[in-house]
């Protein structure tokens, strides 16, 4: 009998010893999840002028602006299987606009895609992603390659144009380009691809041209074509008179996809270092 | 003993240094991705001696790395001359023949990947320019970070008044460079010998690479 009351708090505290140990475990397991939906939901930066642009039988490239610098990418795929990413042309660099091209891709596809921001992802809404079905293959060689070039100026810009994207418009589809530090800038107006896959011109010899210089109001401006040879200093209009880009929502993701997307970011991150040192 | 294993060490090493260097240091490698659809392509080595390749022989030498290629099309004379070759083995247009130094646009049905093997051309590799869009590839340039504003700098200081666009042709569309008016315009990209590139210029320039 003794020896039984004598064992009795020995047990009690191993149990409360193995207890605490579980306690720790869990709690480290838990952190970086913690920190995942904790993050997700702080961090969360919404991108906004959200436009597929370069579309082509193997590629096609997203802009999309944020009210911060952040780094940009997506997450896109065939189907339901959005699982290849593509990172924003600023590398790791934090911007405020943001060029994202994927690249070899296979003719006629549609492509599903999220727009990723930092640690939050944004889709079309309702849940659902973006999408875009790549044109077939022409059945004509592609044309040789003409190009327009031009200089964006403003008064109104103090500071340079690195964090910029230039669109330019035809019908409903565009093409983007990021200028030079200058505002110097080069589109290949016959890379417009149409939905039967064959390579198109610019109608007509002006363009509508829209620009995103961080986070400013995106200004508009009409590109001659007559004259790009020469380098136009291209007269800006200002106002927001076009309409660009759809608006993101938040896709809400299971705890696992949270778990899966931050060490995929992780991962990403250290090839990323691992490349640049 | 000692004198059979002398001979035997110095004949090894006899053999290496006559046979090995030319017939493996010589052997260059070298792989381009190929995607459904339509693709500029060059050849990045020299052929063997004796050896022609035309568009025809071209297609089937795809085919031998999984590649079904139909078309093969040329810049010639401001238009694209082209080759066709159909699964049921007819073909349409006239052959011609397949030139190292020119770039020429292939028409995949699937994705694959090209190995090629062979000797590296002799320096220097002369490209001859012509006003307007030209075809080509550099396949001695085997200098690492050499861009498409290095090659258009090069290009405009062989010639007054010399705009020059350089352009390369990647999954399905152009990315462009411009030399004009003494400025530059577009993203410079890295520029290497299995390459194909389409040069725009005003006057004619011999380029010795």
């Amino acid at each position: 009998m003794t020896n039984k009351k004598q064992s009795e708090p020995q047990y009690s505290s191993l149990v409360k010893v193995f207890f605490y140990m579980v306690l720790v475990l869990a709690t480290a397991v838990a952190l970086p999840f913690v920190r995942v939906i904790i993050g997700s939901q702080a961090d969360s930066v919404m991108p906004r002028n959200v436009v597929t642009s370069n579309v082509s039988q193997n590629s096609f490239t997203v802009v999309f602006i944020t009210d911060k610098p952040v780094v940009g990418s997506l997450l896109y795929g065939v189907g339901d299987k959005i699982d290849l990413t593509a990172l924003d042309g600023a590398g790791f660099n934090p911007t405020y606009t943001h060029l994202v091209t994927a690249t070899n891709l296979n003719p006629g596809k549609t492509y599903n895609f999220l727009v990723r921001t930092d640690s939050s992802v944004s889709g079309a809404g309702g849940g659902k992603p973006f999408s875009v079905t790549l044109p077939p293959v022409s059945q004509t060689v592609p044309p040789t390659p003409k190009v327009a070039v031009g200089t964006l100026t403003n008064a109104n810009v103090t500071g340079d144009f690195s964090d910029t994207v230039v669109l330019l418009k035809s019908g409903d589809r565009y093409l983007a380009t990021r200028p030079d530090t200058t505002g110097g800038f080069l589109f290949t107006y016959t890379n417009f691809v149409g939905a039967n896959g064959a390579y198109e011109s610019l109608k007509g010899t002006t363009a509508d041209v829209v620009y995103f210089r961080k986070s400013e109001a995106q200004q508009t401006f009409t590109l001659d074509l007559t004259n790009s040879k020469k380098a136009v200093g291209s007269k800006l209009q200002g106002g927001a008179d076009l309409t660009v880009g759809e608006s993101a929502a938040p896709v809400t993701q299971s705890i696992w996809d949270q778990i899966r997307e931050f060490f995929m970011s992780l991962i990403s991150r250290i090839k990323g270092q691992g490349a640049t040192s | 003993m000692k004198t059979r294993l002398i001979t035997t060490f110095l004949f090894t090493l006899l053999i290496g240094f006559v046979v090995l260097p030319a017939h493996v240091f010589a052997t260059e490698k070298a792989m381009v991705r190929i995607n459904e659809g339509w693709n500029l392509y060059s050849l990045p080595f020299v052929l063997a001696k004796g050896k022609q390749l035309t568009a025809s022989n071209l297609i089937k030498e795809f085919a031998l790395q999984n590649g079904t290629v139909s078309t093969v099309a040329t810049w010639k004379d401001g238009r694209w001359q082209e080759f066709v070759s159909r699964e049921n083995n007819q073909t349409y247009g006239t052959d011609f023949a397949i030139e190292l130094g020119k770039s020429y646009f292939i028409r995949s049905y699937n994705n694959f990947d090209l190995y090629a093997e062979g000797e590296s051309a002799p320096k220097p590799f002369t490209v001859t320019l012509t006003p307007g869009y030209n075809f080509v590839s550099l396949p001695t340039i085997n200098q690492s970070g050499y861009s498409s504003a290095d090659l258009s700098k090069e290009i405009s200081s062989l010639s007054k008044n010399q705009n020059v666009e350089v352009s390369k042709f990647d999954s399905g569309l152009y990315f462009s460079y411009a030399l004009t008016g003494g400025k530059s315009f577009g993203k410079s990209f890295s520029v290497n010998r299995i390459g194909s590139y389409v040069i725009k210029v005003d006057n004619s320039v011999d380029l010795k690479k």
